[in-house]
């Protein structure tokens, strides 16, 4: 399902003229404005009309636009490639996993150049009374050099909460106000407990002011607490906010947030949870993201997976600029976005069922759809059929190596989650065996310093029978941090 | 179902690395030379040498020597990542290091009893689970769990004394 281009939103051919444009947008506009139709998908289709005109009406941006389309011609926007953990599958009378890593690309990418998407961003920053000092200033000057490096057509918000919320920066597109938006953010003062949901809220509702499907709708939440007994509504509030469009991205600051909720709520938006252990990162972490973002191909990307008669998905591994376990509860996968430079790749496991005879095994469809923002067009649909075939001397051929590189990664991140959930449950023993085995397999692979605090740790919950909070982020953001794309291969040269 | 070699826990067929404890589950015999199989009549083929430590102190570099003490003779093995020790079972295959010639099965050693891997550089000595045990310098190993090695170590599998030289 394809919605067309932005010359089909204001009903235009392809060669109008500059006053053609203008002229197919007022109208457009007379019809569709909020203010003339008050048709709730009026509004929406205001939206979109308008961020066509603002790329089509100037022309450097719509040479772009028209190369990018030349380019694209009727084929997929998005690309999905497969790597099988095996070429053939042994027939035989047992059940036997099957990995497979999905990589997603932008079939645009390199050296076309694109046009921008526009970006509505809210950020919600954390003022409990914890953050007070350097935490909470670093994250002021982090937010004002944010505000300095938008672009005109970006929408942006901020919302301070602790026990209650404040919206200290309204949305607001275009930003003629830098200087008083700043200037509020410096008023910004610690005090209060931690309550989440408070911030949470207020920050999706002015995103939502904003919010336009044709843009990167995201929020940014910064926390360096637990919050207490509304981790339950979060979670239901950020899967609304997915079904709206809304990415959500979480900062955990410091040792005392809670990793796993933080992990659940970023989660089912297609986001992930970050840590930093010091204050002075928040700055880096916050740049690179709100970059991240203005340079973004195709949002809200979400894989269908319908696995065939009696194969299970068992666990989705995202990888790529950002890591974390996917849930697989759902019947899709949210995948978050989709970057002009980098692909996303999720490692998938499947449990097939005993194999009785050679021949093609289907698996598993993989239909992926996503809002290809930078050329605003939506519900893009790529669809690909994971079909192997079965032999009865199936040969035992090695993985592919990007496959084994993914999955011994994945299981260093995964002992150290184990650990830390026999630490929890009170078996310290397997703990401790884990956690030193854990030690020996980073140490193995080069990871000496990782390996060094999982051996320490091993041998100081020996001890201390208890675990330390910070030992545990480290290890966890850690280990994940391997599986985060390498670096482009011309800076290792 | 598959058993991990380190640690013995079940997997499905087609799982790549054991989730217990992390040990690769596939054999990745692809880039490495063919296995070199060292018996006693090939030792004994070895160009005898009048001190034997002196040979120990020359090694090649990738080269590990094993002094099984009591034997004046020196087992050299390169050219692998892993070595395999223990004893042959009747009829069956050799481990990489057969220890059968030394009298293994009366001091203990297991049939997989030990193995010793290279890793950046480094020598690390993994006991396998074997039924006597591995000791290095005299303190016994947990099961499963690598140890370093220097050059000149005394390792113990069961009674079987043997000093340990590398230079990698």
């Amino acid at each position: 399902m394809t919605t067309g281009d932005l010359y089909d939103l204001l009903g235009l051919a392809h060669r109008a003229t500059p006053d053609e444009i203008k002229a197919a947008y007022r109208n457009a506009a007379r019809r569709f404005h909020p203010d003339v139709n008050p048709h709730p998908s009026a509004t929406e289709e205001f939206k979109l009309i308008a961020n066509a005109y603002v790329i089509l009406s100037d022309p450097a941006q719509r040479t772009a636009y028209d190369t990018a389309l030349q380019k694209a011609g009727s084929g997929p926007l998005v690309s999905i490639h497969w790597i099988p953990s095996r070429k053939t599958l042994p027939v035989q009378l047992e059940p036997q996993v099957f990995y497979t890593l999905v990589n997603i690309t932008a079939s645009l990418g390199g050296e076309t150049e694109l046009p921008a998407p526009p970006v509505n961003l809210c950020v919600v920053i954390d003022r409990s009374t914890s953050m007070q000092g350097a935490r909470l200033d670093q994250v002021k000057t982090a937010v004002s050099q944010v505000i300095d490096s938008l672009r005109d057509n970006d929408s942006f918000s901020v919302v301070a909460y602790s026990d209650k919320a404040e919206v200290i920066v309204p949305a607001q597109q275009g930003l003629a106000e830098r200087t008083l938006a700043k200037a509020k953010i410096s008023t910004i003062n610690a005090g209060g407990g931690t309550e989440i949901l408070q911030g949470l809220m207020r920050g999706l509702v002015e995103l939502q002011k904003r919010l336009s499907p044709s843009a990167v709708n995201h929020l940014i939440l910064l926390t360096d607490g637990q919050t207490y007994g509304d981790e339950d509504d979060c979670i239901l509030l950020a899967t609304l906010a997915a079904t709206d469009g809304i990415i959500i991205t979480g900062l955990g600051i410091g040792d005392e947030w809670n990793d796993r909720f933080l992990d659940e709520l970023t989660a089912c938006t297609g986001g992930t949870a970050a840590y930093v252990n010091s204050p002075e990162q928040v700055k880096t972490f916050l740049w690179n993201k709100v970059r991240g973002l203005g340079s973004t191909y195709a949002e809200r990307l979400t894989l269908y997976i319908t696995p065939d008669v009696e194969v299970k998905l068992i666990s989705a591994f995202k990888m790529g600029q950002e890591v974390g376990q996917v849930p697989v509860d759902g019947t899709s996968l949210r995948l978050g976005s989709l970057p002009k430079q980098q692909g996303v790749s999720v490692l998938l496991k499947f449990l097939l069922p005993p194999l009785s005879a050679e021949g093609e095994r289907s698996i598993a469809r993989l239909a992926l759809y996503a809002d290809v923002v930078s050329l605003g067009r939506r519900g893009e649909r790529t669809t690909v059929d994971i079909i192997l075939p079965g032999l009865a001397d199936a040969p035992r051929l090695p993985p592919p190596t990007a496959i084994v590189e993914a999955l011994s990664k994945l299981s260093q991140y995964n002992m150290q989650e184990r650990a830390w959930q026999e630490a929890t449950a009170g078996d310290i023993a397997s703990a401790t065996k884990r956690l030193s085995t854990l030690g020996t397999r980073l140490l193995s692979s080069g990871q000496t310093d990782l390996a060094k605090a999982a051996l320490a740790e091993a041998r100081r919950l020996e001890k201390t029978q208890s675990l330390s909070e910070e030992a545990k982020k480290n290890l966890k953001y850690g280990t994940r941090a391997l599986l985060l794309a390498s670096q482009p291969k011309d800076i290792q040269k | 179902m598959i058993t991990c070699p380190a640690c013995r826990h079940q997997e499905y067929e087609g799982e790549l690395f054991c989730s217990e404890c992390g040990a690769r589950l596939w054999d990745s015999g692809i880039e490495l030379p063919p296995t070199v199989t060292f018996n006693s009549r090939q030792l004994t083929d070895l160009p005898k040498t009048a001190n034997p430590a002196a040979a120990i102190t020359n090694l090649n570099t990738g080269q590990i020597a094993l002094m099984v003490v009591g034997v004046p003779q020196p087992m050299v093995l390169e050219g692998r990542v892993e070595y395999y020790l223990g004893r042959e079972v009747e009829a069956g295959q050799p481990p990489d290091v057969n220890l059968t010639p030394y009298g293994a099965r009366e001091k203990g050693v297991s049939r997989r009893h030990a193995s010793l891997r290279v890793d950046r550089r480094q020598l690390l000595l993994m006991d396998l689970g074997s039924s006597n045990g591995t000791q290095l310098n005299g303190s016994p190993l947990v099961a499963n769990e690598p140890v370093r090695l220097e050059s000149g170590d005394e390792i113990r599998l069961g009674k079987l004394s043997i000093r340990v030289y590398f230079n990698l």
